[in-house]
C-alpha cells in the first residue's frame, strides 16, 4: 500500500484544485455553503486519489456526478480520468447488484419464513444472538460505508479498512490545513 | 507435420486432420511425434521463468483475441461429440484426433469444423467407452496431452481401466472456462501474480525435478508446478498485453498437463488409491466444479464474454480480495495462507488452499473460482459448511486487520463488539471531517487557500525530525490525555512561531476529563459545548498540536487539542480514547 505521505500529497492537490474551482465559480457564500463545498471537494479528492479500485470511491464519485453542479467539480478534479471514473458503469454495475441482492433478499425471506413457521416456538439461543448483534451492526456500518448497501460481508469489511485510511488521512491533510490558514490569518 | 502443427504460428489449414487419415494405421507414430513435439515445448516451459517468457513469447500463436473462443467452441464441439457419439467409438483415439485437429483448426482463423472430418477418421478401437479425459490423474487440464503420452506409453488397452466417472468429462469440459478465467484473472491479479510468481519460479525446477523421481509423492509437487506455470504464464501474458492471454493459457495447460501426465504413467496402480481418498475427502472443490462445470459447459456455446458474466461476481470477489490485499500489506497474504495451509510449503498461496500431500489429482484451477478447501479433522464435510467456514475465516481475517487499524479495538474480542468500535470510529472520523470542514469554511471567508504560502511552511513534512521543542505543556497534556506520545511530536516552523504561553492546564483538565468519553456531538450543538472550554492561547495549544504527517494514530488525541483555538466553533474533542 502506498504511503500515507502520497495518499495525502495527492489528496491536498486535489483538494485545492477542487476548492480553486468552487471559488471561482461562486463568489460569496455563506459558511454553510462554504462547509459543503469543502467537504465535498474533499470528498471526491479523496475518492478519486483511490483511482477507481475501491467501491467505496467510485460509490461517492457516482453520487457526486449525480448532482449536476457537483459534476463540474468532479469532472475537474478527477482531470483526465474522469470520464473513466464516472462513466465506468458503476451505476449499472450497482443496479445489476441491487437487483442480485434484492433478489437474494426474496429469496432468503421467503425461506426464511417457511423456516420460522416450521420452528416458531424456539429458545432465544445464546449464538443467535449474537447473530442477530453482528447483522444490526453490519447493518449499520452498510449505511456509514459510501456504497456499502451492495456489498458482501467480506468487501465490506475490506472497504471498511481502506475507507478508514483514506478517511484518517483525509482529516489529517485537513486538520493540518486549517491550522496552518489559521495561522497565516493570524499572522 | 505435427512438429510444425505446434511450433510455427503457420498452421496450414486442414493438413493436421487429413494427415490423420493415412496414419491411422500407425497411430503410434503420429502420436509419439505429436509427444515429442509437447516434450520439447514443455521443456521449454520447465526453464527459468525468464527463459519461459521467452519461449511464450516466440509468437508460435495467432494472437487473435478470438483465439481462445476458437479453442473453448473446439473444445466444446468435442465434448458434445463423446455424449452424442455411440459408445462403440473408440474413445482414446478418437478424442485424440478430435483434439488434434482443433488445436491445428485453431490455427485458422476460420471455422472449426475439422471434427465431422476426424470423425470419418474413426478406428474403430472398441475400448471402453469411459471418458478418455480421465487421466489416472485425472485433471482437466491435462486432457490433451496425457491421453496422447499415456496412449504412446502404456498402449491403447491399458487406459480401459480409466476412472470412467462422469465428473471427468465435465470438468474437461470446464477446462476452456479455466482458461478463459484464468486469462482474464491474470489482468486482474497482475500485483499478486508479480508477488507469487517470484516465489513459484524458485519452486518450480525443484518440484519438477522431484516429482519427477518420485511417483509417490507425484502428486504434491505437480499440483504446485501447474500453479506456478499457470502464474508464470498469466504473469507473460499480462505482460504481453490481452491478445496473447488466451493463448498462452492454453500452453500452460498443454505444459502442465504434459507434466502430469508422466505422473500418471508412473502411478498406474496408485489411482484407485487415489479416487479412494479422493472421495474420502470430501472436498469443496468437487462440489464446486461440478455445479461451475454446468455452468460453464452450458455457456461454452456461448461468448466469452456471456460466459464471463456468471463467474464475473466470483472474479469480483477475488479481484476485490487481491485488490483489497494488495492495498493492504502484503502480509495478508502471507496471513491467509499461514492460516490456510496445512504445513505445506506455502505453494498453494495460490489456491488458498488447506490442502496438504494427499491433495492430489486435480491441480489448482485458475485461482480465482476455487478455494480449495479441505475438511477438518472432526468437522463437517458439507460443501455448505466448507464454504462457510472458508468464509468465517476470510472475514476473521479481515477483522484482524481492522483490529489492528482501529485503535480501539485491540481490548475487545468478538465479532459485535469489535463492529461496534468500528462504527464508532468511522462515525468519530467523519464528524471530524464535517467539522474540519466547517472550521475551514469559516477560517477562510473566500475558499482561497494560499497554497504556496502554505506549502512553504512544510505542511508536507513527513515525520518531521524537528527537535520536540518541548513545551512545558506537552508533558502535561500528554498526562491528562492520558497516554504517551509515541514519536518525538513534530512541528512545523509555523507553529513555533506561536507563543507558548503557559496557561494553567487545570481548567483544561477538569472540563476535558467528563469529556473523555463521550462521543463528538453533532455539530448542531455547536454552540451548546462551547462555554464548557476555556480559551487558550493559540500558541499554548499549537505546542501540544503536532503538525506533521504519518504520525500515529494515538497522538490524534492531542492534535484534537488544537481545537480549541479560540474560534466559535470550537471544538468538539472527538475522544475516543481507549
Amino acid at each position: 500500500m502506498r504511503p500515507p505521505i502520497l495518499l495525502k500529497q495527492e489528496f491536498l492537490k486535489k483538494w485545492i484544485m477542487g476548492l480553486q474551482r468552487c471559488n471561482s465559480s461562486k463568489k460569496n457564500m455563506s459558511i454553510l455553503e462554504r462547509k459543503k463545498a469543502i467537504k465535498l471537494s474533499a470528498d471526491v479528492a479523496m475518492a478519486s486519489a483511490r483511482n477507481g479500485t475501491t467501491c467505496w470511491s467510485r460509490a461517492i464519485i457516482a453520487n457526486a456526478s449525480k448532482d449536476g453542479c457537483d459534476k463540474h467539480l468532479v469532472e475537474q478534479i478527477l482531470g483526465p480520468e474522469s470520464e473513466r471514473l464516472i462513466g465506468k458503469k458503476v451505476s449499472t454495475g450497482a443496479l445489476v447488484r441491487n437487483k442480485r441482492i434484492r433478489s437474494k433478499k426474496i429469496l432468503k425471506r421467503s425461506c426464511g419464513i417457511r423456516r420460522t413457521r416450521k420452528c416458531a416456538p424456539r429458545v432465544a439461543l445464546a449464538s443467535s444472538i449474537a447473530e442477530w448483534l453482528v447483522r444490526k451492526r453490519t447493518q449499520v456500518l452498510k449505511s456509514l460505508i459510501p456504497g456499502g448497501e451492495f456489498m458482501n460481508e467480506v468487501c465490506l469489511i475490506e472497504e471498511t479498512l481502506d475507507y478508514i485510511i483514506s478517511l484518517r488521512a483525509q482529516v489529517d491533510v485537513m486538520r493540518s490545513l486549517a491550522s496552518a490558514s489559521e495561522l497565516v490569518n493570524h499572522n | 507435420m505435427e512438429n510444425q502443427f505446434f511450433l510455427n504460428a503457420g498452421i496450414p489449414p486442414r493438413a493436421p486432420p487429413l494427415h490423420f487419415g493415412p496414419s491411422l494405421s500407425s497411430p503410434m507414430s503420429a502420436w509419439q511425434s505429436l509427444s515429442s513435439a509437447m516434450e520439447i515445448q514443455a521443456t521449454g516451459l520447465n526453464c527459468s521463468p525468464d527463459k519461459s517468457q521467452d519461449c511464450f513469447l516466440n509468437p508460435n500463436w495467432e494472437k487473435s483475441t478470438d483465439y481462445g473462443l476458437q479453442f473453448d467452441s473446439a473444445l466444446s464441439s468435442m465434448v458434445s461429440s463423446p455424449a452424442a457419439s455411440n459408445s462403440n467409438i473408440s474413445n482414446e483415439s478418437f478424442m485424440i484426433r478430435e483434439l488434434i485437429g482443433k488445436l491445428g483448426s485453431i490455427g485458422n482463423s476460420g471455422e472449426i469444423s475439422s471434427q465431422p472430418l476426424l470423425a470419418s477418421y474413426i478406428n474403430g478401437n472398441n475400448s471402453t467407452n469411459t471418458s478418455c479425459y480421465s487421466t489416472p490423474s485425472n485433471s482437466p487440464p491435462k486432457l490433451n496431452l496425457p491421453m496422447m503420452d499415456s496412449l504412446i506409453k502404456e498402449k491403447l488397452p491399458n487406459l480401459g481401466k480409466s476412472m470412467g466417472s462422469n465428473s471427468s468429462v465435465a470438468e474437461f469440459s470446464a477446462d476452456p472456462g479455466f482458461a478463459e478465467r484464468a486469462a482474464k484473472f491474470s489482468c486482474f491479479g497482475s500485483r499478486s501474480f508479480n508477488g507469487r510468481t517470484s516465489q513459484f519460479g524458485l519452486n518450480n525446477n525443484n518440484e519438477i525435478s522431484a516429482y519427477r523421481s518420485n511417483p509417490a509423492n507425484a502428486k504434491l509437487p505437480r499440483v504446485s508446478s501447474s500453479p506456478s506455470i499457470k502464474a508464470m504464464v498469466s504473469q507473460v501474458g499480462i505482460v504481453q498485453g490481452t491478445n496473447k492471454n488466451f493463448p498462452l493459457q492454453d500452453r500452460s495447460e498443454l505444459a502442465s498437463s504434459q507434466e502430469e501426465s508422466t505422473i500418471s504413467e508412473q502411478n498406474p496402480n496408485g489411482d484407485p488409491g487415489l479416487k479412494a481418498s479422493k472421495d474420502s475427502n470430501s472436498r469443496k472443490r468437487k462440489a464446486v466444479p461440478k455445479a461451475k462445470t454446468k455452468e460453464t459447459s452450458a455457456s461454452l456455446s456461448a461468448n466469452a464474454a456471456k460466459e464471463s458474466e456468471p463467474n464475473e461476481e466470483s472474479n469480483e470477489k477475488r479481484c476485490k480480495s487481491t485488490e483489497g490485499n494488495g492495498n493492504e500489506n502484503g502480509s495478508v497474504k502471507a496471513e491467509e495462507d499461514a492460516k490456510g495451509s496445512n504445513g505445506n510449503a506455502g505453494d498453494e498461496k495460490q489456491n488458498k488452499t488447506n490442502s496438504n500431500n494427499s491433495k492430489n489429482t486435480k491441480p489448482p484451477e485458475p485461482p480465482k473460482d476455487y478455494i480449495h478447501v479441505r475438511a477438518r479433522r472432526g468437522q463437517a464435510t458439507d460443501s455448505h459448511s466448507l464454504a462457510e467456514r472458508v468464509r468465517r475465516e476470510k472475514i476473521s481475517e479481515r477483522m484482524k486487520l481492522l483490529q489492528n487499524l482501529v485503535p480501539s479495538c485491540n481490548k475487545v474480542t468478538g465479532k459485535a463488539l469489535m463492529l461496534d468500535e468500528i462504527i464508532n470510529y468511522v462515525q468519530s472520523l467523519q464528524r471530524q471531517v464535517e467539522f474540519l470542514s466547517m472550521k475551514l469554511a469559516s477560517v477562510n471567508t473566500r475558499l482561497d487557500f494560499n497554497v504556496d504560502g502554505l506549502m512553504s511552511n512544510d505542511i508536507f513534512q513527513s515525520n518531521n525530525t524537528l527537535p520536540h521543542p518541548i513545551f512545558p505543556i506537552d508533558s502535561s497534556a500528554s498526562a491528562f490525555f492520558g497516554y504517551q506520545p509515541q514519536q518525538n511530536p513534530a512541528l512545523q516552523s509555523n507553529i513555533s512561531n506561536g507563543t507558548m504561553t503557559q496557561c494553567s492546564v487545570d481548567p483544561l483538565d477538569t472540563a476535558i476529563c467528563p469529556n473523555l468519553n463521550t462521543h463528538l456531538p453533532p455539530i448542531n450543538q455547536f454552540t451548546e459545548t462551547v462555554p464548557q472550554y476555556p480559551k487558550f492561547c493559540e500558541g499554548d495549544l499549537e505546542t501540544i498540536v503536532q503538525m506533521g504527517f504519518g504520525q500515529n494514530q494515538s497522538q490524534e488525541m492531542a492534535l484534537l487539542s488544537e481545537n480549541f483555538q479560540g474560534s466559535n466553533q470550537v471544538s468538539h474533542m472527538k475522544v475516543e480514547l481507549q
